[in-house]
Parts: structure tokens; sequence; C-alpha cells
């Protein structure tokens, strides 16, 4: 019957142009990028971890400075978030920034961890990426870690619902994360950078940060004894002899040598307006409208005849107007920017060689459990190139004088490099050195306090540091 | 497009390109065809109706089992050839049973029909397909198109004001062209949208072209209102569904129908301001009391003074003297609007036509703004053969409107209303005063008003085309088949243009927007009808349906034009902004009814939808939505037989589910960010990407489940004849952005959370007052709504909405969406013993407004706002009042409505203390003066210096949004047919017809109390920030029928 002919063509069409429906109505976004058609092939994971480093890149603008300098003892501030870090004085939500960033830092390293074994690449790049995403994601915890104690530890794509259940895990736990992370990537990365690869993740970056790790674990709060497994990692690092101890301290800080061969890890910053320079000066170098001050005892903690502290301060600026002011001025960041366009290409360096050196000096005394000679030949090396006479085994005489010795040469040597608040807290030395600068801190300060605006969200299963 | 107009151009001009058109159907169907029937000998008779023996035109005549047929002409008589003696002629007509008479040899067969009751039945069109009044179960308004077109409006929305119970129809602007607001049964939603689903002959469409409809096209307009009724919808029912039917054309000769009107449009009113001596008063006043705040002297010389707290002597002295312009008035015109249509219908036994052509004009009541709209329509359908039906509705239309920055914040009609009225208004060219400088008129941001009226380009034009072809197949008794493609196709531009009189100090801006937008569905329907033993009834559908929308818009600035000559973006010196979108969306749906009577008493239906759709995230990407109704005609019960008075009895009762899936086209999908690191020695920039959304699986529709109670009362044969219905919608799932914990990653996700509640009465009484020689029919309805929010995101966190200088609205739990939110205002402070004895506002002085200590902490600041009221009207009405007397006719229409309140947010700058320069509202007349004179007891004293909370939005600013408002009253004559008959015409009314004739509200600071400048914004109703006036109408119009 004709009839049935019509109902049967007008069935198939019907049919056909809707045939796959689940592809019909499957739309993906046209004219924004999105998740649906992402983490599909090797270009896409390389675009994806290139969205990390710009997450770790941000951190080292400012925000990293902020949550170490101006928590220590160099830093303080009358105003802004720094004010409220330096004194303790934090709004319900100023934290959110930090805890938003590494969380994302966090989930961009997950989802790539988590998709990235089901497409077919190039396995030397998908080693590298698993590798970069897995430094990236113990970056994120070690500073959660550090900074806000128990954290959420989340390893895979959760959704809103689940991340409602998720509590805090446990210090130890979340360093039981970060090692096992450092170490796949250890194994995972590259141990020699080509050109084009410079400001990438080396092997040896991530052999630093799980010594960094283990001796950290080693001090307050966890102190679990990690000496010896820090050791083998720096001795590594200095023996694949990529690396070098520049021959004078300022040479290090300049344009010409952000990317030598004393940085084994810095954060790239670029001027140009294209968005990649750093706000470094423009918030912390008064002479460039930035406005923070010295803690006291800052410019007096170097030695007499130390170079580095002329180096690294000066007890005047001249600001933009012109006008001369008689205040302390971090001279040793103030590189790489330009006052026409305001920006600044300064590479933040996050892991320095010389940093290693005396991070090995540490080890090997505290394996030894007395001051070792390498240790101490270590550290007058360190001296030398500063102008200033070797420390003699007389003036080290036991473990206790050698790490109040070490943490001077720290300061000294790191100063403004954000290690300062770390080690102070490692040592068991922050509260001390905090009331030194007279701050009525306790031990609640050696944690920040959560955003507030996140216990709400959670609905009772995050808690609140004590203090706050 | 072109092509299309001028084919219809054709069509319109030569009655030949109905007959091609007819034609190539045929043409294209003609495998369907059976062969044609052997033509032998002519048979001729007239047809008439068995009750009152008048000629019936007409009437189909077919030889039974050919697609041989004709139909009778105006006298009710015709002619067929048949094939031969042992052949049967059918005769059909609408409203009669059909008759079968064999000819047998004859050469001349009457006939006389029987009226059929039952289809004489008024039928109510629902979803997908048609159903007698008396059978429906849900709650669904309808009115006819008759009723629209006696409204001189632009838009098919504005006609429906006032027409249905449940269905609030807001005209916000007056605007030519602008859309009005339809709410179907309260606001379900907060992010969603609150606007119901169009639905034109079948296919769904967007709210505009909906409007654009012209609107003598309609045949009428049915709203879907309960889930009953909606759900066959699914996920697009729950704002309700419009169902718009447009007239086709009837079997017989060709009916021309000629329409034209004309007429002139006022400002409907004015707003009461200051006039020079008032303002001036004010201004020294303020002035002198701010001197005197700070603790000047005030016998100083006035040259001590701080520059904005000096004035003009001459101002004290001699205000008189002083110039007066009455500014407000300058952008209004008395405008022309006019409409033109003509329609063609008719048709034969086997196919049926209608093509209209519609010209509507509209000049504003502002200067240089204007609405134009060419509009078309071709309804074709032809019985190919007996199982066959194959038909094609074809829409064009063009529309160009021209506006001028007339509304809103910034607006030519806010600002000239402040306008310093002791300045011509060209007084400079930029409209500056040379003697007083500091004094400017009418500023915004640089350009005088004036200039933007008469120099600014902005015009919008609309090219759209709505088309659908369709097959029906009867496939056995009662059992068919319909299937139907259709796309609609949009394209919008808006060009603007600011010369250099109107920028002023930069170089003109030029800027370019246009969409794209095309629609496309196919609908696959099985439909069934039968009756078992007489007294079962059943009918049923199941059906396929697809659609999916491409949506393409772009945008282009151009800036460092050299000069005004050429407005188009190709003078631009510099393209400095331009971007391209694209979106989609997909919807799949699976459908079924089933309707089933027992003895036309017993009712029951049931209906369930199925829909997928791309808008809905991977794990809920299918939604079902189900609906049951029952309803018993108690009037049909034997028992009832003795009570004669109840003409018709009927008891509904419905409950379903349905959804609103107007959630953004990938809100499910996780989007990308772009950023960018530096690798290499060289610090190469390399382009990454990150997550910038949080991908939600679970996202889906909102869902209602409507429950609804309606009694349907005739009384006298339907002489009373009413309808009560209430519902409750209980709304979930509401679309929120919502804070997640940032453990995530993302510290936001568009989710499903909120619930809302909307509950409420309605009522429809039609009355036919008296009957006979003069008739007086009335209908009225009345509605009333609650709303109210149940749940809202985590920990019920309530939403205030508004712009940055007047939060004033908030969304909380327990209170209608968007409730107002407010400082109470409880008088004015006279003495500073007062303001000691109590708590006050931190500064307050004298003359300063005082607030009521809501939250009774012994303090007077922000914590004190408190809920003072809403937008949405807790009730509002229509009625209509028709009578009728020896071919005069005359309607009108009230509409109203109550409970609601209005927020006055221009006041921020013409009803405060200082004067700003700014001309002020005349209450300003009666403000605090002193102890002595306190004036209207609510408006403060002016003062240059704003102290206490003089300044803040209290209750001050808020009013009363009631109103009733003659909305429409039509006087017609129908011009007896013996003088018709003598131009050969077969019908002519003469009509006047005034529309917004009065307005009786408490809105006397604004023009319109249905104002809502923050429009489509649930969160923040009811703000005036300057509207474009309704316009008061007059229009002399002439109906022909040939």
């Amino acid at each position: 019957m004709k009839k049935y002919s019509i109902l049967l063509v007008a069935a198939a069409l019907s049919l056909s142009q809707t045939a796959c429906k689940e592809d019909f109505i499957d739309l993906n976004p046209i004219s924004s990028a999105n998740l649906n058609s992402f983490y599909k092939s090797q270009k896409d994971f390389e675009t994806a971890i290139v969205g990390v480093y710009n997450v770790f890149q941000g951190v080292h603008s400012t925000m990293w400075t902020e949550y170490n300098e101006f928590r220590a003892d160099t830093y303080t501030h009358i105003m802004y978030s720094y004010a409220e870090i330096s004194n303790n004085t934090f709004q319900s939500n100023t934290t959110s920034t930090m805890w938003n960033t590494m969380y994302q830092m966090i989930t961009y390293s997950n989802l790539i961890l988590e998709r990235i074994d089901a497409v077919s690449m190039d396995e030397a790049v998908r080693n590298r990426i698993k590798g970069e995403a897995q430094f990236f994601r113990a970056y994120g915890y070690f500073a959660l870690v550090r900074i806000f104690g128990d954290v959420p530890l989340v390893l895979k794509e959760v959704s809103t619902s689940e991340a409602l259940l998720i509590g805090r895990s446990p210090i130890k736990e979340v360093y039981g994360q970060i090692t096992k992370d450092l170490t796949a990537a250890i194994g995972a990365l590259p141990a020699t950078l080509t050109a084009a690869q410079n400001g990438r993740i080396s092997k040896q970056a991530a052999e630093v940060e799980l010594a960094r790790a283990y001796i950290t674990m080693s001090g307050v709060p966890l102190k679990e004894n990690h000496w010896a497994d820090a050791k083998p990692l720096l001795e590594s690092v200095i023996k694949s002899g990529q690396y070098a101890f520049a021959p004078t301290y300022a040479e290090i800080f300049s344009l010409e040598n952000e990317r030598g061969k004393e940085v084994i890890l810095g954060a790239k910053f670029k001027i140009g307006g294209i968005g990649e320079s750093t706000q470094y000066q423009r918030q912390f170098n008064p002479a460039y409208g930035g406005n923070p001050v010295f803690e006291k005892g800052v410019y007096e903690s170097y030695e007499t005849g130390d170079l580095r502290r002329d180096f690294n301060i000066a007890k005047e600026f001249t600001t933009l107007e012109g006008t001369r002011i008689e205040a302390l001025n971090n001279t040793k960041f103030d590189y790489g920017y330009d006052r026409a366009s305001t920006e600044s290409g300064m590479d933040f360096p996050v892991q320095r060689y010389t940093d290693v050196l005396l991070l090995h000096a540490e080890v090997l005394s505290e394996v030894d459990g007395k001051v070792n000679t390498e240790s101490l030949a270590l550290l007058n090396q360190v001296r030398k190139r500063a102008g200033l006479k070797d420390l003699t085994p007389a003036q080290v005489p036991d473990l206790a004088s050698f790490r109040v010795a070490m943490q001077k040469e720290r300061r000294s040597e790191l100063m403004f490099e954000c290690v300062r608040w770390f080690d102070l807290v490692r040592t068991g030395t922050a509260v001390e050195a905090l009331k030194a600068i007279g701050l009525n801190a306790n031990e609640n300060w050696l944690l920040f306090p959560l955003p507030q605006t996140e216990i709400d969200k959670m609905q009772g299963v995050l808690k609140q540091n004590p203090g706050y | 497009m072109n092509t299309t107009l001028y084919h219809l151009h054709r069509l319109l001009t030569d009655q030949v390109g109905v007959r091609r058109i007819m034609l190539l159907f045929a043409t294209v169907l003609a495998v369907f065809q059976s062969v044609h029937a052997q033509v032998t000998n002519p048979v001729k008779g007239t047809v008439s109706s068995q009750s009152d023996g008048k000629s019936l035109p007409g009437v189909t005549v077919i030889v039974k089992g050919t697609t041989n047929g004709t139909v009778t002409d105006a006298e009710g008589n015709y002619v067929l050839s048949v094939p031969g003696a042992g052949s049967t002629l059918v005769f059909s007509y609408i409203g009669f049973i059909n008759q079968e008479v064999p000819v047998g040899g004859k050469s001349t067969i009457n006939v006389s029909l029987l009226t059929d009751t039952k289809s004489l039945e008024e039928v109510v069109v629902v979803g997908y397909g048609t159903q007698r009044k008396s059978d429906v179960t849900s709650a669904i308004a309808k009115v006819g198109g008759e009723d629209l077109q006696v409204r001189p409006v632009a838009r098919v929305d504005q006609a429906l004001q006032g027409q249905l119970a449940g269905v609030q129809v807001q005209q916000p602007s007056g605007r030519p062209g602008k859309a009005a607001e339809i709410k179907v049964r309260g606001i379900g939603s907060i992010s969603a949208g609150a606007n119901p689903l169009y639905v034109v002959d079948g296919f769904p469409i967007d709210a505009t072209t909906f409007a654009n409809m012209n609107l003598s096209d309609i045949e009428s307009i049915e709203v879907l209102k309960d889930a009953a009724s909606a759900s066959i919808y699914g996920s697009r029912g729950s704002n309700g569904v419009v169902i718009i039917t447009t007239k086709q054309g009837k079997a017989g000769d060709l009916k021309l129908d000629v329409k034209a009107y004309a007429g002139i449009q006022n400002v409907e009113r004015l707003i009461p301001m200051m006039n020079t001596t008032e303002w001036l008063s004010m201004l020294v006043d303020g002035r002198d009391r701010a001197w005197v705040k700070t603790g000047g002297d005030p016998n100083a010389p006035m040259a001590t003074r701080p520059r904005n707290y000096q004035y003009d002597p001459v101002w004290k002295t001699n205000p008189a003297n002083v110039p007066y312009y009455n500014h407000q008035k300058w952008p209004y015109r008395t405008a022309p609007m006019q409409d033109f249509q003509i329609t063609a219908s008719g048709g034969s036994a086997k196919a049926k036509y209608l093509v209209s052509a519609d010209y509507f004009k509209q000049d504003g009541i502002v200067k240089n703004t204007d609405y134009t709209r060419y509009s078309f329509r071709t309804n074709v359908s032809v019985d190919v053969n007996d199982y066959l039906n194959v038909g094609l509705n074809l829409t064009p239309s063009y529309s160009v409107s021209n506006d001028r920055d007339t509304e809103g914040k910034g607006g030519v009609l806010h600002t000239i209303l402040y306008a310093n009225p002791f300045l011509p208004i060209r007084t400079g060219i930029w409209g500056e005063s040379p003697e007083y400088t500091d004094y400017s008129v009418s500023w915004d941001g640089g350009a005088n008003v004036v200039s933007r009226v008469e120099n600014l380009i902005d015009k919008e034009t609309r090219g759209q085309m709505l088309a659908n072809v369709f097959a029906t197949v009867k496939l056995a008794k009662g059992l068919s088949f319909k299937t139907s493609f259709g796309a609609n196709y949009i394209s919008t531009k808006r060009d603007r243009f600011e010369n250099q009189i109107i920028s002023r100090t930069r170089a003109p801006i030029g800027e370019s927007w246009n969409t794209v937008s095309l629609n496309w569905l196919n609908e696959n329907i099985l439909n069934y009808a039968t009756t078992i033993n007489t007294k079962h009834s059943i009918t049923a559908l199941a059906g396929f349906t697809s659609q999916r929308q491409n949506d393409q818009s772009g945008y282009l600035r151009g800036e460092n034009f050299a000069n005004d000559l050429v407005p188009t973006l190709n003078a631009a010196g510099k393209i400095t902004q331009g971007n391209t979108n694209e979106s989609e969306w997909s919807l799949l749906s699976y459908l079924g009814r089933v309707n089933y009577a027992f003895d036309n008493k017993y009712l029951i239906s049931a209906s369930l939808r199925r829909d997928g759709s791309s808008r809905f995230g991977a794990d809920n990407k299918w939604g079902w939505f189900p609906a049951a109704s029952i309803g018993w005609r108690i009037s049909e019960e034997a028992f009832m037989k003795s009570v004669p008075v109840l003409s018709d009895l009927k008891l509904r009762a419905s409950r379903g589910t349905t959804g609103n899936n107007n959630i953004p086209n990938y809100g499910a999908v996780g989007l990308l960010g772009q950023s960018a690191y530096l690798f290499g020695t060289d610090e190469a920039v390399t382009v990454g990407m990150y997550p910038n959304s949080i991908s939600n699986r679970n996202l889906s529709w909102e869902t209602t489940t409507s429950t609804d109670i309606g009694l349907d009362v005739g009384v006298w044969q339907n002489r009373i004849y009413a309808s009560i219905d209430y519902y409750n919608n209980q709304t979930k799932d509401l679309l929120l952005n919502v804070p997640v914990p940032t453990v995530t990653g993302f510290s936001s996700e568009l989710r499903n959370l909120g619930r809302v509640e909307n509950k409420g009465w309605e009522f429809e009484v039609a009355t036919k007052n008296l009957v006979g020689k003069f008739q007086w029919n009335t209908n009225l309805n009345l509605s009333f709504n609650k709303n109210r929010v149940l749940q809202l995101g985590p920990g019920n966190a309530p939403i205030i909405g508004g712009d940055w200088w007047g939060q004033v609205n908030i969304t909380q739990v327990g209170q209608p969406i968007g409730a107002y939110y407010m400082l109470v205002q409880e008088g004015i402070w006279n003495t500073k013993e007062e303001i000691a004895a109590s708590p006050s506002w931190a500064g307050s002085q004298p003359g300063d407004v005082r607030i009521k200590d809501v939250n009774g902490d012994g303090k007077i600041n922000i914590d004190d706002r408190t809920i003072v009221g809403q937008n949405q009207p807790k009730y509002y009405f229509g009625i209509t009042n028709r009578f009728s007397y020896a071919g005069f006719d005359l309607s009108v229409l009230i509409y109203g409505l109550g409970g609601n309140k209005i927020f006055n947010d221009i006041g921020r700058e013409f009803n405060g203390p200082s004067d700003s320069q700014k001309n002020h509202y005349q209450n300003w007349v009666n403000r605090w003066q002193s102890p002595e004179k306190p004036g209207d007891g609510t408006t403060p004293a002016a003062s240059e210096l704003v102290t206490g909370a003089s300044s803040q939005y209290t209750t001050r600013h808020l009013y009363d949004g009631g109103f009733w408002r003659i909305k429409n009253v039509s006087l017609g004559y129908n011009v007896p047919k013996t003088v018709s008959r003598k131009i050969k015409a077969g019908r002519i009314r003469l009509y006047a017809t005034g529309e917004n004739l009065l307005t009786v509200d408490k809105y006397d600071v604004g023009y319109n109390p249905e104002v809502n400048t923050r429009s489509g914004n649930p969160l923040a109703p009811g703000g005036d920030y300057g509207s474009y006036p309704l316009a008061r109408t007059f229009i002399l119009g002439l109906n022909v029928t040939f």
C-alpha cells in the first residue's frame, strides 16, 4: 500500500537523521575550548602542562614572598594582606588566594595524570609530562602542608558532592604523597634539558624538591629523621655536573645569568605587554612603588664585611618622582624592571645551587650527628664568596652551634628568596624569631588560618586551625 | 529572502500564483496519486442547512473514492462531473454531519445537511492536537483571534494583556516594537527565565517570532497552564506553553479581506517636575542649609562660600524673573501609526489556501523612534487523495526599528527630566549656558541628550522566515500519521553610530551587531481515535520529534572616523573590537498521550514525554515528564438532569511534571581558559590551557511539579460560564551558580539546587448579560498568585539584587523572588532634641529622614533594612464588556493589578536632598524646611551637604504599583449588507479605537506603573530608571470583506 510506503519513508528519514541519537544531543561548545574536546592528544597534554606552569609562575610573582618573607622576620607592611600575614591579623578569607591557587595547581595536575595514560603518544613526552604533573602536584601539597598543616588530599578529579566529604588528611599522609609523587617524577623527568627546554622541570629540580621535603619532614612539626633520605638526592644534583657555584654573589642576580648555572629552577617572567611579567618590584621595591617595611634586625643580621649585605639591601632609595628617601630597600631583586612599561622580566629563583650546597652541608652533619668536616667546608665556601672569614671548628664545636651558624648563613645568603619562614618553622625557631621583632607570637602562628569560606562551603567537614 | 518576498508579492497580485503553489504540491506528490477517474456526465444541485433552510456556501462535494470534487458557491450551488450512475457524492462541511448520496442517474441532487451538535462544540487546541472543550481535564486558557484583533498594537504579546486568567502580560515600555513580558502562573525560576514556550502551528519558536506575527493571521491562542496540559512539551513546559493557531483557508469562493487603520498617538502622561521658581527655592534652601551645617555665617558674602553652596542672589530675591522651560515635553510628539493588510483565502474541495500580507508602521511618541514591519503568510493544504493531505505554512517577515537611547540610566527620557528648567534646551552647541557654565543642561557623559535624539543612528532590522511542510496519512480508520519538517531562520542586525555632535570630544564611534539563527524541527506523530460500544471513547498519540538550533553572532566596533559623513564601519579609521560567536542546542523527544472518556462523563488523560537535550550534563541527558488528569462531568449524570439551571458542571484535577531547559547551551561542560608560560633560553611564549569552569555531569532542567484543581460551571444554557482553578506549582532543581569547595580546583559551579513555589487561584467568568437585539457580554478574569522561595544555595544564603548604587532587592527563603529590602522611613527629624532622644542614623540633622530601628538594637544603620514589599502583583484582572445593537458594537477592556510596589530607582538623581544641579520631582515643593514648615512629612530638607540617611534608599522611594487602566475602547459600525452589496463587498466595518485611555494609579513620579528597567533579571524586578512611556492612541479603521 502506498500509504504505508509514505509512513516507511518518513520513519526512515527521521531515523536516519537521528540514528545515533546520543550523538545528536551530544554537542560541544564551538566558540570556547572545553574539557570535552581536550585531553585527547599529545598536543593537548603539552598544552595542558603549560597551564600548570602558568600557575607556578603566578605563585612566584608576589604570592610566595607574601606568604614567606612577610610571615617571617624579613618584611612587614602597614596595609593589605601583607599586614595581615605579617601581624597574624587575618580577615576571614585572606588565605583564599594561596589555598585556591595551590588547589588549582593540584587539580590541573590531577586531570593530566588521570587522563594521559589513555592517549597514545610519544613515550618520552608522556613520561616527561607525567613527571612534570607529579612534580607540580607535590609542589602544591608541599606548599599547602607547610602553610596550612593538615589539608584535604585530592588525587583525582572530584565532583562537588565528592569534594564535600573530603576532610583534612594528617600532615604525615600528605608528606607520604609528596615523597611518592616526587620519587616518581625523578624517575620520569629528563636528567638534561635542551636549550629549548630551559625552564622546564628537570630530574634535578625534583630531587631538590624531594630533599627539601625530607629535610622539612625531619624538623618541626613531623620530626621524623629523613636526613639520610635527603643526602643521596642532593649528591645526585651536585654530581650531575650541570650546575656550578658562581664566582661572585652579585653576578647571580642579573637578567644575563638568571638562566645560568646557579639556577636549578626559576619562575620565568618577561616584559613586552604580553601578560608574562612579574609584579615583584611594583609590590616590594619602594623605588618602583612598592612599600614593604623591613623588620628590625634584617640589615643588622649580616656580619661586618659581608658583601651580600650591601648588595641585597640599600639604606636609601630614590622614588620614581626623584625623591631621595632614607629607608631600607631590596636591591637584590631590582633588575629586569622596565620603567617605561612598569613591567619586570626578572625570573624568580625557586631553587639555587648554593641552597643545594648549604642543604647538603646541613644534611651531612645531621646524618652524622656531629659537625661534619665537609659540611664546614661547604659553609666556608659560601662564606668566602661573601667576603667572610672561614668558620673554624672551634667556632662551631657542636651540632647546636653548627645549626645556629647554618641558619644565620642561610638567612644572609638566601635573603628574600622565600626560604626564611619555612627554615624558621622546621628548625623550631619561628616563635622566638617573631618575638625578637616584637610580635606576640605563639605556636599557633606556625600555621596559617584556613579560608573561612572553604570551611563554610564544606559544612563542618573542614575544621579551622587552632588559634583562629 | 528577497526572492521569497518577490514571489509572495506575485502571489498576492496574481491569483494564478496560488494555483501554481497547489499545482507544485500536486506534482511533487503525484507519485502517491491514484489514477484520475474518467469524467462523464455533470450533476448539479444546491446544498442547504436542514435547521434553517439557508443555503450553505463552501460545502465540499466529492465523488466517493476519487479525488474528483468541488465546493458550493455563495448561493450553495454546485456543478460536478461524475464518472457514472454508480457513483456516490459525499457532502461535507464543518459543523455538519457528512452526507452520502448515490447519483443513480440523477442530474440534480439537492441536499440539506444536519447540524453536528458534537462538532459545533468549542474545540480547544492542545499540545500536538485538539480536544473538545468539554473533554478538557487540564488548565487551558483560550482567547480567540477576533478578540485580539480589535487592538491597534505592534505585537501579539501586547494584545494578550488582560485576556486570560493566569497569564500576566506586563508592558514595561512603550517603545515601538518593544517586547511585553509574559508570565504564566508566576515566576518559577531565578536564572533560567520565566518566558513561556511559544508554539506556532506546532512549531516551538522564540518569543520575538511569536510577537512579530500579524495579529489578523491568528485564529486562536491557547495557553497551557498546568503540567497536565504542558508536560507533553516536557523540559520546556514549566513556564507554560502559548499555542498559536493561524487561520486556514476554507473551501469556497475566494474571500478577500482588506483591513486598514490609521491613527495618532500621544504620551499618556508627564511626570510632575518643579518649575523654575520652585526649583530655585529648593536650590537656595539647600545651599543655605549646607552652608550653615558646615558652620558658615548665613549673612557672610556669597563669595566666601564653597562654590557649590553659592547661588545668584536673584534666585532668592526675584525668582519669578528667571525664565522657565518645561523640557520634559521636548522629546515627545504626536505620532502617527498605521496598518494595512490584505488576506486572500479560499479553496476547492481538495485544496485550501490563505495568503496574507501586512504592513505596519508605528512612529514613536519620542521623536525619531519608529517601528515598521512587513509580514506575510501562506498557509496551503492539499488533499492529494483520500488518505494523504500535504501542506505548507510559510511566514516571512521583516522589521525595522529605530531608537535614540531613549530608555534606562543615562537615556534621553531620564536625563531630560532633570534638565535645568531655566536654561533653554539649546544654549550653546552642547547645551551649556555661557552664563551658568556650572549648571549644565541634561548632560549624559558629555553629550546633550537633544543631540542624541537628533543625531544618533541606532537601527535594528530583523528578517525572518518560518516555514513548515507537513503530510498527514490516514492509515486506517481512526489511525493517522503526521510528519512535518520545518525551519525558522532569523537574521538580525543592529547598527549604531554616534556622530561628532554626540561623541563631542571623542571621534565618532560606530558599532554593528548581527545574529543569525536557524532552528529546524522534525515531528512524527501517530494519532488514533476510536469509540467502543458508543460509550468508551479513546484517543491516543505517540510521537518522535527532533529539533536543533544554531546561533551565530558577531560584533564590530569602529573608531577614528574622520568625520560624520559615512556612518558605516568602512569609514572607521580603526576597528577596535570585533568578535564572532557560535553556539547550538538540540533536543530529541519521545511523547505519548492517551485520553479516555466513559459515557462523556468520566474523563481521564495521561501523557508522558522523554526529552534528551544537548544542554544537559552527560549523566543526566534524558528526563521523563509524566502527567495525568481526571475530569467528572457532573452535569451529565442522571441525577443532575433534575437541576436544569445547571447546563454544565465539570470537576477537573491534574498533576504532572514539567521542566525548564532554558539553561546555558554548554553550562554542563567545563570550559578552558588560556594562559602561557616561557620556555627555552630565549623565553619563548608557549600557550597553555587550563580548566576554567567545572563540568557538571549532572546539570539538568529545572523541574516543576504542578497540581491543578478546577471547576467549570455553566448556568442557564451557559449564559453564565465560569471556571475556577487552584494550582500549586513546586519547582525544584533551580539553576544557581553556587560556591563549591575549592579543593575541586574551582570556586563556583552551575548547579540545580534551589526550590520555589507558586500557588494561586484563577477565575474566569463569561456572561451573556443581554441577548436579543441589544447584546451585552462580559468576560472577566481574575488571578491571584503567591510566590515563595523555599530553598537557595548552600546555607540558604540570600541573594541581594540590584545595581551597585541601589541593592534594594533580596531573594531569600520564605519570601518572593526579588522582594524589596530597604530601610523603613518614619517621617523626618524635626529637632536636635528629637534626634538626641532616640537612635538615629549617624550624623542626622533636623530635616533628615528618620529610619525605623527594625532590628531593635538601639542603633540605626544598614542592618535595619527589612523586606518592605514585592514587585510581583498579588492579583491581576481583565474585564472586557461587549455591546452590540443594530450594526453597532462597542467593546471596553479594563486591565489592572495590585499588591505590588515600584522602586523609583531614578530618585537617586532627582528625589534626593542635594540639588546636584538637577531638577527634582514636584514633591520637593513640600519638603521639610523647618519644624514649623515640616512639609509632607516624607520629603526631607534640601541640603547640598547631605547628612544622615537622607540619600539612602528608604521606603520613600517605594511606590504602590497597583493600577487599573482602560486599556482599550473600540466602537464599530457594520454597514448594512444592502449598502455593502452595492459596492460588491460582503461586509464593511468602520471602527474607532482608543488605547490606554485612562490609568488610575498612585505612581505619580513615573510614566508607567508597569515599568521594569532590569527586565529579564527576576532578582531585581520593578526598578524604574527611566522608561519609554506608553502612548495614548486613537485609531480609525476600516475592514472590508469581498
